[in-house]
């Protein structure tokens, strides 16, 4: 019974520990063992250095069947070459690596040249845009027309200034001056306070819009600088309107349409 | 007649010397002889491509594995010998790479400094 028992514990310790033929594998075997799997790991070595990868895992093979023959020696010898062999992968990976920096160097010296090129563009396109977004602009909306005689917003002209009145809001370092404009008829006294008013009425519209009124000007302009002909009914329409000038970002006003030689910067605000 | 068969019988002794000579001290076998050449090659190529510079340590390990198959190698042990000229190869095969690899990467900076030199001088400001 004892007895027994004793074979049972030995049997087991043999499954366990390995036993007859079956050496534990050395310091020296199971750092080659990493070093070859390292080396296999590494994508340079697979693809730059193949032959020498193949002789490190050759050399790491013998030294498997060696301590599978329980011959220490042979095993340490042939793990001594697997490490060596996987190093020397490592070392000719990235020697080709290198390689192809240098061979790929007129590359790399063109792409620079045209990604400066790209960078320049770039910049030189932000810094016209910056310019423009500086720069005031001169808006005449068609949708603002006044009968003749008159100087009152319809309620849709009225509307359609929120848009201005936004633009102004969120811009609080633009000013804006309103310039009225009459047709050719009527007396010049008159044309030149109905303009007035005109410019007048639009300020409080962007006024009641939320704009601070210090941040307005007006000017009546009377019939000058006429956009269209005052000699038909369609034409003097045109005329009776106002202009809305933007100011720069510094705070000055751009040419307006009175003593303008530039045109508008944008299309005029139509719906 | 008792002369002449001294000589035969010494004859006889020399033939037998011999025999046992190129049993117990034969020259080195061709698979030891083409180790040490092997390894004596890497070990110059490992010289002309300055592992010296880049790994003194390794060219010297090399060096004195191939001495010591040599060594071997002219007592007969020829399994010795293979071994030890296999490790020397090994020895200098990683330090000839080494070298390389080390050539190559200052090769390859000098490549780069280059280009962000390039970069810099022609980049938009």
């Amino acid at each position: 019974m004892g007895k027994t028992a004793l074979y049972v514990f030995g049997a087991s310790a043999c499954v366990l520990f390995g036993c007859a033929g079956t050496p534990q594998p050395d310091a020296a075997l199971i750092a080659a063992r990493s070093q070859v799997a390292a080396a296999g790991n590494n994508a340079a070595v697979v693809s730059y250095a193949t032959p020498q990868l193949q002789t490190a895992q050759g050399a790491l093979g013998q030294a498997e069947v060696a301590l599978s023959d329980a011959d220490m020696a042979r095993v340490d010898h042939y793990a001594f070459l697997a490490s060596r062999d996987a190093e020397t992968a490592q070392e000719i990976a990235q020697a080709k690596k290198a390689q192809q920096v240098v061979a790929n160097a007129p590359l790399a010296r063109s792409q620079a040249l045209l990604e400066n090129e790209r960078l320049e563009a770039q910049k030189a396109r932000a810094e016209a845009a910056q310019a423009r977004s500086q720069q005031g602009l001169v808006v005449t909306p068609r949708d603002i027309v006044f009968r003749s005689g008159s100087a009152q917003l319809d309620p849709q002209a009225a509307a359609n200034l929120q848009e201005v009145a936004q633009y102004l809001r969120n811009n609080p370092d633009r000013k804006v001056l309103i310039e009225g404009f009459t047709d050719s008829t009527g007396s010049a006294a008159l044309n030149q306070q109905l303009s007035q008013e005109r410019a007048d009425a639009v300020r409080l519209a962007l006024a009641n819009e939320g704009v601070d009124q210090s941040r307005i000007e007006i000017r009546g302009m009377g019939p000058s600088a006429p956009i269209a002909s005052n000699v038909n009914t369609a034409g003097r329409l045109l005329n009776r309107r106002v202009a809305i000038v933007i100011s720069n970002a510094d705070g000055t006003f751009p040419e307006t349409a009175s003593g303008s030689t530039t045109p508008p910067l944008l299309a005029p605000v139509s719906r | 007649m008792a002369r002449l068969s001294t000589w035969q019988d010494l004859s006889y002794v020399f033939v037998m010397a011999m025999t046992l000579a190129a049993c117990a001290s034969g020259p080195p076998s061709t698979a030891a002889s083409a180790s040490i050449a092997a390894a004596n090659d890497a070990i110059s190529h490992a010289r002309a491509d300055n592992a010296l510079g880049t790994s003194p340590q390794m060219v010297n390990d090399a060096e004195q594995r191939l001495s010591q198959a040599q060594a071997a190698a002219k007592d007969d042990d020829n399994e010795t010998a293979i071994r030890l000229a296999d490790e020397a190869k090994a020895d200098a095969d990683l330090a000839d790479a080494t070298a390389q690899a080390s050539q190559a990467e200052r090769a390859a900076q000098t490549v780069n400094a280059d280009v962000n030199t390039l970069k810099q001088t022609t980049a938009p400001r």
